[in-house]
């Protein structure tokens, strides 16, 4: 079923909606939860909560993507979670390393916190991103938005890992940059 | 953590991007997209060739026919309208009600460094010296009416010899000079808001709203309601709900400032008033109240936290959730979006058919590259005859010449997506 068809069955409150939702975006949600929780269990209820969520959200929302609108949630779900586990819980994922591996991006560490500047921020990652190639940007969100490992990533494009890690380490230094550049401090 | 917040924060980027990088998806390259907008280039160019080619051949009988003689045939110049939005005199403004087939994405002028004389003067001054403490300017103008006495002398750029400039300093108001002050340089069209840039935050809440006179120059009626994890829309509240909230926030007037740059706040259900501050010539600021009890708000130079508690939090989290009344539209910046066709000496050619869920709906715009905004990614060539561009215009097109484009003051280099493809009409 289209993604018309889906969200139709939501606005007709028909129950079918979240199983044609689980049906065609179940494997889909579930790796972006395994990959920040590493657990079978939890993975399975972000995924439940993330038809829960969609079901009261849907309407008066009507996604323009729906595969982004869920994976957002399911991202936000599964971080969520991992936060209320505490660190116990952190090795298991990608999370540790692709968190270390984004401290690189931070400017200044004596800098103070920035607060409240979210909206500006996540337009500048925007801008950001659209200034990326587009092998760069994929690379870099499969990474840090769906917490691929460097392997996975590679594999699902065909090229080595040193070429992923590369692209990575290279893309992280202009965020760095552009994050300096414009005065962002996290 | 502050590379976790940056991990939240990613969450923030646009929809068309996660689809573009969903591992499920097999991964398709953009030059078939570029081909297919080369296509589309091409095309127009060859349009225009051949209307080119065939005017001469239809004005076959005018005894002036352009571009026939041989000798340069100038264009009438464009009378470009005056643009005010207050002035509803100068006609009915255009409604653009055509149907859109995309999301927009932009933008690329963030990343070009712009050399000394692509700069305005508010860019090329941001800094300023004052009893030996720095201060930096965002670029805006304060209304005069907040203006105070000069309070010293000051020179711009100090660090630069090549390029410092002298300024008169001036305090606004009643606001502190070691906090904020208002400068007047050469260049300049008004006075223009200098923040100190030495942390030394108000201890406490009370200090901080004491200090920055909040409750008489910020009103908290602006408010955006995030729920759970979901956005739950844009609200306008009453003055006197704005005074309630003040007058709530005053309970925590002893919460002292938080310094840790490593502590984490749960963004997952908070209330983000959105404060102009015309006393700091500011707009478009933050005044955020998690439910897990900060305050946070980025007045000034600095991010400042304050441990408000979460029973005060959720209060005025329920008074916003229980009393906003409906939604309304938050005003976005006005923008068209297109394929540059054709530049010239002051303005520039916008073709938006591509982005037209009806291909007949599409206008070409003329749109005027006076602003130095515009006119500098004409003139150092990060625009050219096919690049697809955001403009941004003060949000004036009148309804008898919507073609006629004159407030333009930016222009950002786009990519045009949906759901991760690209669509140009066959």
């Amino acid at each position: 079923m289209d993604d018309n068809g889906i969200l139709d069955l939501y606005f007709n409150r028909a129950e079918s909606a979240i199983e044609e939702t689980a049906a065609k975006y179940g494997n889909y949600c579930y790796t972006i939860a395994f990959s920040i929780l590493a657990s079978v269990l939890d993975s399975e209820e972000c995924v439940n909560d993330t038809w829960l969520r969609a079901w009261n959200a849907i309407p008066p929302q009507r996604p323009g993507i729906l595969s982004a609108f869920l994976g957002r949630i399911t991202r936000n779900l599964s971080l969520d979670r991992l936060r209320s586990a505490g660190a116990k819980k952190r090795g298991a994922g990608q999370v540790e390393v692709v968190l270390e591996e984004l401290a690189e991006c931070i400017p200044a560490p004596d800098s103070v916190e920035q607060a409240a500047e979210d909206h500006r921020i996540a337009a500048i990652l925007n801008g950001f991103l659209a200034s990326l190639p587009e092998t760069a940007r994929i690379i870099f969100l499969r990474r840090y938005w769906y917490l691929l490992s460097v392997r996975d990533i590679a594999a699902g494009l065909g090229c080595s890992e040193s070429k992923v890690k590369m692209t990575l380490s290279r893309t992280r230094t202009r965020l760095k940059n552009l994050l300096e550049k414009e005065g962002v401090t996290l | 953590m502050k590379s976790s917040r940056l991990l939240s924060l990613l969450s923030e980027i646009s929809d068309c991007y996660i689809a573009e990088a969903d591992p499920e998806k097999k991964h398709q390259s953009r030059s078939r997209i570029l081909l297919r907008w080369g296509s589309l280039a091409a095309s127009l160019v060859i349009v225009t060739g051949a209307a080119l080619f065939a005017l001469p051949m239809l004005w076959e009988n005018d005894p002036l026919p352009p571009a026939e003689s041989g000798t340069e045939t100038l264009p009438p110049p464009i009378e470009w309208q005056e643009t005010d939005v207050e002035t509803e005199s100068s006609g009915e403004l255009w409604v653009d009600t055509r149907e859109r087939n995309d999301s927009i994405l932009l933008n690329e002028e963030l990343a070009i460094e712009w050399g000394w004389d692509d700069l305005t003067p508010l860019e090329r001054y941001t800094s300023l010296a004052l009893n030996g403490d720095p201060y930096s300017s965002r670029g805006v103008y304060l209304p005069e009416e907040y203006l105070g006495e000069k309070v010293a002398d000051g020179i711009l750029n100090e660090e630069d010899p090549a390029h410092s400039l002298p300024c008169e300093v001036f305090a606004i108001r009643d606001l502190p000079t070691k906090r904020v002050v208002a400068v007047k340089f050469e260049g300049a069209d008004g006075y223009v808001v200098f923040f100190s840039r030495t942390y030394d935050p108000p201890l406490t809440l009370a200090d901080f709203m004491e200090e920055y006179h909040l409750t008489e120059y910020l009103s908290l009626t602006k408010v955006r309601l995030t729920q759970n994890n979901f956005f739950a829309g844009y609200f306008h509240l009453s003055a006197d709900q704005s005074n309630t909230i003040w007058a709530m926030l005053t309970e925590a007037g002893d919460a002292e400032i938080i310094r840790d740059d490593t502590f984490y706040h749960d963004l997952s259900t908070h209330v983000t008033f959105t404060v102009e501050a015309p006393a700091f010539g500011l707009t478009n600021k933050a005044y955020r109240i998690t439910s897990d009890g900060y305050l946070i708000t980025n007045l000034g130079e600095y991010g400042y936290y304050y441990p408000i508690g979460a029973d005060l939090a959720n209060r005025i989290i329920e008074l916003v959730t229980e009393h906003h009344g409906d939604p309304v539209e938050e005003k976005l910046p006005y923008t068209l979006v297109g394929t540059i066709t054709e530049i010239g000496e002051d303005f520039f050619k916008l073709d938006d058919t591509a982005l037209m869920k009806h291909p007949e709906d599409g206008m070409v715009f003329t749109i005027s590259s006076a602003h130095p905004h515009v006119s500098r990614m004409l003139r150092r060539g990060f625009l050219r005859v096919g690049s697809t561009v955001v403009v941004e215009y003060d949000g004036v097109i009148y309804a008898h010449d919507p073609t006629c484009v004159g407030g333009a003051f930016a222009v950002h280099k786009a990519i045009i997506t949906s759901g991760g493809e690209v669509l140009i009409p066959e």
